[in-house]
């Protein structure tokens, strides 16, 4: 919201720099956006208040925060005229989406250029100034935060107003040249089946008040801020009376606009004013609120003196109508459609009181049960394993092209096509960091990533058809000892590598995969990797006085190790481990070893036998 | 005996340490303690010729005077091997640094900031990254509609319902309908919009979310805690400004700002002329929001807060571009 000083100097007197007003609005919500430049304030609005759109609205909050009197435009009601045939223009209302449409003829105007205090205005707010009429709808709108619109009703086709979904097909050129293809979800104006204006967002420039104009037609909407919403956006078009009518706005405001309006334009263009129809037919009811003192207590954590409560309320425009020594019925004044409960209140109490004004109170409740998730503390733990044996930790964004697998999660609404799925193994992403290593010229460590896949199955229209696993993956080019060596650290003995297709075997244990492995990298479930977890590991306390004995021998092309490993332990159920020491082309030098062994002769030849069945042949026996 | 026993020791001492080589060694032990013709075998070899008295006698001095060469032998032996590899190193070169593990930037500050809240009784939150709208929007009181739910900003997996979480406070909403007050839980977690990757902006970037909910917890309360936090990540002399701020999820709201390091308030390139840089945004969970996980807001009370973690990772390491970060463009020194 940009606020010219010139302009904010109408409603209310600081004696104050520019600087120090700007951190007033800060501090109340309204917090400065950009540089301050000529004298205007950019103040950046993310409340849900179409109040704080206007210039008066933020005059406001501001005065009751600096405690001085608000100024506001002293507006003089005129008589109007009761409509005659001649005068009159039919509304028609063919959408829910309008809530009131209030409307008023003037005729014999004299459209000419603004005077120099309404251009002023407009132009440090940074509006054009393009004649009278057209100036006072953007003053009006500036300053009270109710879009209002002119149109010349000499240039109707019939003396008749249509609010009316458009058609397919249908155009309109804007005020500002460009032409618009409309469809049945954007509501128009229309008059003899000409659209118009393209309802809460832009108007023609057929019907628009130029030089030449001399009668037109006023009007005040209010709309359903959804349907605006939408329109702007698949319309592309965002502007000034989009911002103000994307948020709620109170019917009532429009007769407070055109009232505001009527004045000035009877005072700077003259002619005479004549009743039309308004279109309200579901009057709003004045919202009430209690605001208990106990509440307030509690919340704020301060003791706040009824009193001053009530005097911060009621400068913000709140009625008081009912009151007990406990809590207090407020009415909400018409230009607040932002409140929902009671504590929206003593938001307001409080933020005109200051925040920086309350005291620091440390939390003195005892400290609540403990419920982090074990798998969170494990990640936690996993990551200094990981980093203790070289490992590097990175994070990808998991979001990346399609690569068509059904199971694949898609996203509905992507930008960019090479973001618009979601990984289904952590190596999907983490294989794009090596390339950086390349770059910098730096060899590549162990590099490893902790985060979650995602699958999909069944149709995806559930949210339990969508599955979310961590992950570990690790990329290295000894994958097999940095396997070994994680294991080792976890306490993890017992695993075995299976084959699972020509580039990657299976991590198990027992029966259940933990992963899957290929020669240069790992990937491996967090949660069963938990499972099988044992923190406390590692300590040497007793000498191994271990008995071992060597093989040399030669595995046959259709065999792999983890058939020679089974064989192994089945003929000796004593085997406590055993070792790889060399790989050459089938050829393995393996040691096992032996807690006790009563017979070392004996079990040799077992070996030798059972290896024999299976053609390995063994050149250490 | 005696004399010939500590003559022998004698010379081999002098020998030993006029030995400046592994060849000179290896004849000083052949010299005396050869099987054969060792000086110090010889006189263990005249052992049974002595008479019982002698033997009692010189019997443990002739031992231990074999097992003391031997074992100067060795730590010659090894003092020798050590000398050579080391030949006068010039320790004034500085080492060579190996490439080291290392952890994430966004993982180091996150369990910067856990450390600190494990300390003040805070739980760690986890909750799905595909989430519903009820939890990421509904419950946090964002009603169909709101320009908070607006498409543009939303990644969604199935529209309408199912979405890649925009905030991590879709987990403060997990954990609220699913554990009852007391609660204090922090979230770290990753979170998605629908933006496109420039420096500061990505579709993907990290949330770092707190919560507390008990009887009788009031905003000053919310107050203190984050000004401690702010002390522990920017230390004591860091100067705040707390201010209104509006979400739709909490009321009152409450933001806070850091005072400018660069200009000390007084505006500067770097805080675009504010004075002040934004750091995070907080406020008391919403009445409807505790009513909407079925925590009774007459009861209980509680604040909540949020910060984007990516821009503090990335000014503590000094990293300009997000993309970086995430991207898959990060090396390790």
């Amino acid at each position: 919201m940009r606020i010219p000083a010139l302009w904010l100097s109408d409603y209310l007197t600081l004696d104050k720099p520019l600087r120090g007003i700007a951190a007033d609005f800060t501090t109340i919500g309204l917090m400065l956006d950009k540089p301050i430049e000529n004298q205007v304030l950019d103040l950046e609005q993310r409340l849900n208040r179409s109040d704080l759109l206007s210039i008066l609205g933020c005059a406001r909050d501001l005065s009751v925060f600096e405690n001085v009197p608000l100024k506001e435009p002293k507006v003089k009601l005129h008589q109007a005229r009761p409509k005659t045939s001649s005068t009159a223009i039919k509304i028609n209302v063919q959408t829910p989406a309008v809530r009131r449409f209030n409307t008023r003829v003037f005729r014999g105007l004299t459209v000419k250029p603004s005077p120099s205090w309404l251009k002023e205005r407009l132009l440090a707010y940074g509006v054009e100034s393009i004649n009278n009429v057209v100036d006072i709808t953007n003053f009006v709108m500036l300053e009270l935060g109710q879009p209002i619109h002119a149109q010349d009703t000499d240039k109707f086709m019939e003396p008749e107003i249509t609010l009316r979904p458009a058609k397919k097909g249908e155009q309109l050129q804007t005020l500002l040249g460009t032409t618009i293809k409309l469809d049945p979800h954007v509501f128009v104006l229309s008059s003899g089946d000409r659209v118009t204006v393209i309802g809460g967002i832009v108007g023609g420039k057929q019907t628009g008040v130029t030089a030449s104009s001399t009668n037109i037609i006023l009007d005040a909407g209010n709309y359903d801020p959804r349907v605006i919403r939408t329109t702007s956006r698949q319309l592309k078009i965002l502007n000034e009376t989009v911002s103000r009518y994307d948020k709620p706005l109170d019917p009532r405001l429009c007769e407070i606009a055109l009232n505001r309006a009527t004045d000035l334009i009877l005072t700077l263009a003259g002619g005479t004013y004549y009743q039309n129809i308004d279109y309200y037919p579901h009057p709003v009811i004045p919202q009430t609120l209690s605001l208990s003192f106990a509440r307030l207590r509690l919340v704020s954590g301060i003791e706040l003196p009824p009193k001053k409560t009530k005097t911060t309320l009621q400068t913000l425009g709140y009625t008081i109508i009912d009151e007990t020594p406990d809590k207090i019925i407020v009415e909400v004044p018409y230009f607040r459609t932002d409140l929902e409960v009671e504590d929206d209140l003593i938001s307001d109490v409080l933020r005109m009181l200051d925040y920086n004004h309350l005291p620091l109170l440390p939390l003195t409740s005892a400290v609540p049960p403990e419920i982090t998730s074990p798998l969170t503390n494990f990640e936690d733990y996993l990551r200094d394993v990981l980093v203790s044996l070289g490992g590097q930790e990175h994070i990808t964004s998991p979001l990346l092209s399609a690569s068509g697998a059904p199971n694949q999660v898609k996203l509905a609404n992507a930008l960019t096509i090479d973001q618009n799925s979601l990984r289904t193994s952590i190596l999907d992403t983490l294989s794009q960091v090596p390339v950086a290593y390349q770059k910098h010229a730096l060899s590549l460590p162990p590099i490893f990533e902790l985060g979650k896949v995602f699958t999909k199955k069944g149709r995806g229209d559930k949210f339990s058809d969508y599955q979310e696993t961590n992950e570990l993956g690790v990329i290295t080019p000894s994958s097999r000892d940095f396997l070994a060596s994680l294991f080792t650290r976890l306490g993890i003995s017992n695993y075995h590598l299976l084959p699972s297709s020509a580039n990657q075997v299976k991590i198990t244990i027992g029966s259940t995969t933990l992963g899957l492995l290929s020669s240069n990298s790992f990937s491996l479930n967090l949660s069963l990797l938990h499972q099988h977890f044992h923190q406390y590991v590692g300590v040497v306390t007793e000498y191994a006085h271990r008995t071992s004995l060597d093989l040399s021998l030669r595995l046959p092309a259709n065999l792999h190790y983890c058939d020679l490993e089974k064989v192994l332990k089945k003929t000796s159920p004593s085997l406590q481990s055993i070792e790889v020491l060399e790989e050459l082309q089938g050829n393995l030098l393996v040691r096992l070893y032996w807690k006790k062994l009563s017979s070392k002769e004996a079990t040799k030849n077992k070996i030798t036998l059972a290896l024999k069945k299976l053609s390995i042949t063994s050149r250490s026996g | 005996m005696k004399t010939t026993i500590e003559q022998n020791q004698l010379a081999f001492t002098k020998a030993l340490n006029s030995a400046t080589d592994e060849t000179a060694l290896q004849l000083l032990k052949t010299k005396y303690l050869s099987k054969k013709n060792g000086l110090t075998t010889k006189l263990l070899q005249t052992l049974p010729k002595l008479t019982p008295a002698d033997k009692r006698q010189f019997g443990p001095l002739l031992n231990k005077l074999k097992q003391n060469q031997e074992h100067a032998l060795e730590r010659k032996l090894i003092e020798l091997k050590k000398r050579a590899s080391s030949a006068h190193p010039d320790l004034t070169i500085p080492g060579r640094a190996k490439s080291a593990g290392h952890l994430h930037p966004t993982t180091i500050t996150i369990r910067e900031l856990n450390s600190f809240f494990r300390y003040h009784g805070f739980s760690i939150g986890e909750g799905p990254e595909i989430e519903t709208v009820e939890y990421n929007f509904r419950r946090l009181n964002l009603p169909e509609g709101h320009p908070a739910t607006d498409l543009q900003d939303t990644l969604f997996v199935r529209e309408p319902n199912i979405l890649l979480r925009t905030h991590t406070s879709s987990v403060e909403a997990r954990i609220l309908s699913t554990h009852q007050p007391p609660l204090r839980v922090v979230v770290p977690g990753k979170v998605y919009r629908n933006e496109t990757t420039n420096k500061t902006n990505g579709s993907f970037f990290h949330h770092y979310q707190g919560l507390v909910v008990d009887k009788g917890i009031n905003i000053c309360h919310l107050k203190h805690l984050l000004t401690l936090v702010h002390q522990h990540l920017f230390g004591q002399d860091v100067v705040l400004r707390y201010r209104y701020k509006y979400y739709p999820e909490v009321s009152p709201g409450m933001g806070i700002d850091m005072q400018c390091k660069f200009c000390l308030g007084k505006g500067c390139e770097v805080c675009k002329d504010r004075g002040w840089i934004e750091s995070l945004g907080s406020g008391m969970i919403h009445y409807h929001t505790l009513k909407a996980c079925g925590i009774n807001p007459e009861v209980y009370t509680g604040f909540a807060f949020g910060m984007g973690l990516d821009r503090l990772v990335m000014s503590k390491f000094g990293i300009s571009d997000i993309r970086k970060l995430y991207g898959g463009e990060l090396v390790y020194s």
